[in-house]
């Protein structure tokens, strides 16, 4: 068995709040990270928050390296397209694979890398710090019925069941002489055909048993469901739901009413 | 005390299957039993098990006829949420029935789905966890105990949800002997201390002589053989048609009735046929006397 998720023990303050204030925050986030879309050196903010949040939750740095390091790609096309989009507006900086750069095409180009980006890690420290238990009760108390939080945690667990048992099958057809690692892309692809077709078959049986158990626990079958550990507010969730949203909407105010750090810093 | 399951005349076949897995089959299971499920694989114990826990019709569908009782009543007539307040089922696989990320979670899932209330379900939690020995693990994740561990905890949060009949399906075909041990333990004290009626499909004989009130042997579909173990297997014509290993001191038994040596009756514990070997010795010392 596999972890269920993404989520991260821990007894970090981050950990403590309420998972409706993480929600909160991601909501926050996503509206700053809107409202700044066409300039980078403000979204920038929102993202060191988030660095700060994923520090303070003691998150592992490798969980932040590894987005950084799979988003490289991302940002450098980002920055291309939107600097070739721009590149005769503002003020010409250098030139890249052909672009033309400009501080404009710049700001926009990470502004929309930050949009992208900025929400997926804030929906990294939601998912790293909320018990899967709370997800269910989340979906709750939103509003949502249960069923669709019980259905992510469910999906969660099927992962982590699908990977173990993706595992296990390739140690055995490994062990019946398929080469599972060859060298040669095309004979790879061909060999996982003997990896990939018990696996579905295997997920469908896991995917029946585990169906099999809501049913005789007795799942969906009362439209309320009670909880033995219910979610508390605590006046330490009204803190920090307060400076949360000072926060970000005063990066949104501060946006709306035409400031930028860069033309700040320039002097433009 | 009443039947906690009646079976009578009962036919099951899948849908858009011609052939019936179940044929005019019969059982009768009171309250507070404990009936053991043999028979060779194919023969409809699982489909069996399935009508019993409800899974069939609610979930798997297929024509079914005849009629079938769960304490009393008919299975048609019952909500699903009814069954499952009346009838658990486990299964071989610990991990496919495990969801939640700690062992305490797994366990009030089934009561929180019941809507029961916090004190209510953190107080039938602990008690489940303690008896089956799991309650210092409360909190670890499930992924962390052993595959018998695991099976407890899958037996645990059914049995956290009260129900007056366990259905368990093979539940140690999966694990290693230590872990066998501990399920074959839990699953005999349920009939020692909570009373509530057992019925498990179970290939280890020498177990289940010991614990069963009652052995079900199945085959093609419907049951050939149904009583206590001592009966069933001292008819060695029967067991030897129907595929199912006898205990291994019944097949010496039966191997000394086919040399033509006097037996008092086929014994099915080691003890028993201790027992019968000593009297065997005790004639033998007169001349002539073991033909």
């Amino acid at each position: 068995m596999g972890e269920v998720g993404l989520y991260v023990e821990g007894k970090s303050i981050i950990h403590s709040l309420d998972p409706r204030v993480k929600l909160l925050w991601f909501v926050f986030v996503l509206a700053a990270s809107i409202v700044c879309q066409f300039d980078g050196s403000v979204s920038l903010f929102i993202f060191l928050s988030l660095v700060v949040g994923m520090a303070l939750a003691g998150l592992p740095l490798k969980r932040l390296l590894l987005i950084i390091g799979y988003s490289v790609v991302f940002f450098i096309v980002t920055i291309l397209v939107w600097a070739s989009y721009y590149q005769d507006v503002g003020r010409y900086l250098f030139t890249f694979a052909g672009v033309r750069v400009t501080d404009t095409g710049l700001l926009v180009g990470t502004g929309k890398f930050f949009l992208i980006i900025n929400p997926i890690v804030s929906m990294l420290i939601f998912f790293s710090t909320v018990k899967p238990y709370d997800l269910v009760q989340v979906f709750s108390r939103i509003g949502l019925p249960y069923k669709a939080g019980f259905m992510l945690l469910l999906s969660l667990r099927m992962l982590s069941l699908a990977v173990s048992e993706l595992r296990n099958i390739m140690d055995v057809q490994k062990a019946r002489g398929i080469e599972v690692d060859s060298r040669n892309p095309f004979k790879r692809v061909a060999n996982l055909i003997p990896v990939f077709v018990p696996l579905v078959i295997r997920i469908m049986g896991l995917a029946w048993e585990l169906s099999i158990t809501l049913m005789v626990r007795g799942f969906g079958y009362s439209r309320e469901r009670s909880y033995a550990f219910p979610l508390r507010w605590s006046s330490r969730d009204t803190l920090a739901l307060i400076l949360i949203a000072i926060f970000y909407t005063g990066i949104i105010a501060v946006k709306l009413a035409g400031f930028s750090t860069y033309y700040m810093i320039a002097g433009v | 005390m009443g039947y906690a399951v009646e079976v009578r005349n009962l036919w099951f076949r899948y849908m858009l299957s011609e052939e019936w897995v179940l044929r005019d089959l019969n059982l009768a299971v009171e309250e507070g039993e404990f009936i053991v499920i043999m028979g060779p694989s194919g023969c409809g114990k699982s489909t069996l098990l399935y009508i019993l826990s409800g899974i069939i019709p609610n979930m798997i569908r297929g024509e079914v006829k005849g009629e079938v009782k769960i304490l009393g009543r008919d299975l048609r007539g019952l909500r699903p949420e009814d069954i499952t307040r009346s009838v658990g089922f486990v299964f071989q696989n610990p991990d496919s029935q495990l969801i939640m990320p700690t062992v305490l979670e797994e366990v009030v899932m089934g009561l929180e789905n019941l809507g029961l209330d916090r004190g209510e379900i953190l107080g039938r939690a602990r008690e489940i966890l303690s008896y089956v020995g799991l309650d210092r693990k409360s909190n670890m994740p499930p992924r962390s105990l052993s595959a018998g561990e695991r099976q407890l905890l899958a037996i645990a949060s059914v049995l956290a949800m009260r129900p007056r009949i366990l259905i368990l399906d093979e539940p140690t075909s999966m694990l290693d002997h230590v872990g066998t041990m501990k399920v074959l333990s839990l699953v005999e004290s349920l009939k020692k201390n909570l009373g509530i009626t057992v019925i498990v499909v179970e290939h280890r004989i020498e177990w289940a002589v010991e614990i069963a009130d009652k052995i079900a042997i199945m085959d093609r579909g419907t049951v050939v053989a149904y009583g206590e173990p001592s009966k069933i297997f001292s008819n060695p014509e029967l067991i030897k048609k129907t595929g199912v290993r006898p205990p291994m001191i019944s097949e010496v038994f039966y191997e000394l009735i086919d040399k033509g040596i006097k037996v008092n009756r086929i014994p099915i514990t080691t003890k028993e046929g201790i027992e019968e070997l000593r009297r065997i010795l005790e004639r033998s010392a007169k001349p002539g006397a073991l033909t």
